[in-house]
């Protein structure tokens, strides 16, 4: 009950988040994904199938929000929860750092999905765009994992 | 089980959402997540552009206090030249009803943020529906020129897709002695083609490409980029032009949609 509250609230407020501050914390052309991102760091505290339930709506609320195809979203960040999950899962203390780490591969990995799914008009253009996304969520999981982290472990242990 | 049910539900609102944006519309779940982000993530923006001016006012008094001087100034000059302006569109209109054809659209602007932004399917979400009056294939445009059309709206909101979407041709032309006209499509986000006939006219870099008078919905002579190189032609008799953008989407807050 308390992890579906917490995932409720982290993915309404990255939701908002996503609408009100890409552009305006936009550095060098770089632009977070907040609802990528908290579909990340939720994941690595919720197993599967949760992760992957939180993928799902996670996909929803970007498309909905945009108007974008709901199907390659949805789909992306599925893949994207049930594969940080599985790295929560590990024998292993994950800290803000590896969470970072994970984040960042989770973004690699889900827009990658995304480019199979929609080819882009610039493949260059969107390698890059999704490199500087990647970065840049990895440094945002830092603190959310931080805050989310105690909220959510001692259910796990 | 629980996987194939949530791909199954995917696969059934992407359905409803094709079909619904293909009749003008936003689906039930984007009028829903809208619903329940859009009065949070205005205030969030707004608080976080009023604490941007207010710093930005406390550092910069001196400058801010003379560009609004000659703000000031080019208002009163522009008041001046639009009284002429409104007066000739008048007259116009007037001369266009006596021989029976409709008066020029795209008069009443309609102010709205933009909510949303996503740069791979270039398209924004913006805060008007048609509640004020809103309808797909409306001309959406900022104060550097031409940023979209409308695709689909709900009741509050709006969904419309930017000039850099390979998706949307609008009528284009470049003035001058002849004026030449033809269509223009994004090619990434700071790329458009403008594909015209071809004419022993040359096209310098830096000439302004404007919206085309002959389109029904979007008015005349709105700026949409401007010339940047001409690509050697790909198809007999087609010219093709690369165009620059007037507009960085990324900078722009508010916009204006023209009913």
């Amino acid at each position: 009950m308390k992890a579906f509250a917490v995932s409720l609230v982290t993915l309404w407020l990255a939701a908002v988040c996503q609408q009100a501050l890409p552009d305006r914390l936009s550095i060098l052309g770089a632009r977070p994904d907040f609802l990528l991102v908290a579909v990340s760091c939720l994941s690595l505290l919720i197993p599967a199938p949760g992760s992957i339930v939180i993928g799902f709506f996670g996909g929803l609320m970007h498309s909905a929000m945009i108007g974008a195809n709901l199907a390659q979203y949805v789909l992306s960040r599925m893949l994207a929860g049930f594969s940080a999950s599985r790295i929560g899962e590990l024998e292993i203390e994950i800290g803000s750092l590896l969470a970072a780490a994970t984040t960042l591969a989770i973004t690699l990995g889900a827009q990658l999905i995304m480019m199979f799914l929609a080819p882009p008009r610039s493949l260059g253009g969107y390698i890059g765009d999704t490199i500087q996304t990647a970065i840049y969520n990895a440094v945002i999981a830092i603190p959310l994992y931080a805050v989310l982290s105690p909220l959510l472990k001692p259910k796990r242990t | 089980m629980l996987i194939m049910g949530l791909l199954v539900i995917a696969y059934g609102l992407a359905q409803l959402q094709s079909s619904a944006r293909n009749a003008g519309r936003i689906d039930f779940v984007g009028q829903t997540v809208l619903f329940i982000t859009k009065p949070a993530s205005i205030n969030l923006g707004n608080a976080l552009d009023g604490n941007a001016r207010f710093w930005s006012t406390v550092f910069k008094t001196a400058e801010i206090r003379a560009e609004n001087e000659r703000l000031k100034s080019l208002e009163a000059s522009w008041r001046q030249y639009q009284e002429a302006v409104d007066s000739l569109e008048s007259q116009l209109n007037n001369v266009r009803r006596t021989v029976g054809l409709n008066a020029v659209k795209g008069k009443v602007k309609i102010a709205a943020d933009i909510i949303a932004f996503d740069p791979v399917t270039s398209r924004i979400t913006l805060s008007a529906g048609s509640r004020q009056g809103v309808e797909p294939g409306q001309a959406v445009v900022a104060t550097a020129g031409l940023v979209g059309q409308i695709q689909s709206v709900d009741r509050n909101n709006s969904q419309a897709l930017l000039v850099s979407s390979p998706v949307l041709r609008i009528g284009a032309m470049i003035g001058g002695q002849p004026p030449v006209t033809g269509l223009i499509r994004g090619q990434g986000p700071r790329r458009l083609v403008f594909e015209l006939i071809e004419s022993s006219r040359t096209y310098n870099q830096g000439e302004l490409v404007v919206t085309s008078i002959h389109s029904e919905r979007t008015p005349p002579n709105i700026p949409i980029g401007i010339v940047l190189s001409q690509e050697p032609a790909q198809e007999y008799g087609i010219a093709r032009i690369v165009v620059a953008p007037t507009v960085e989407i990324s900078e722009v807050r508010e916009v204006f949609i023209l009913k």
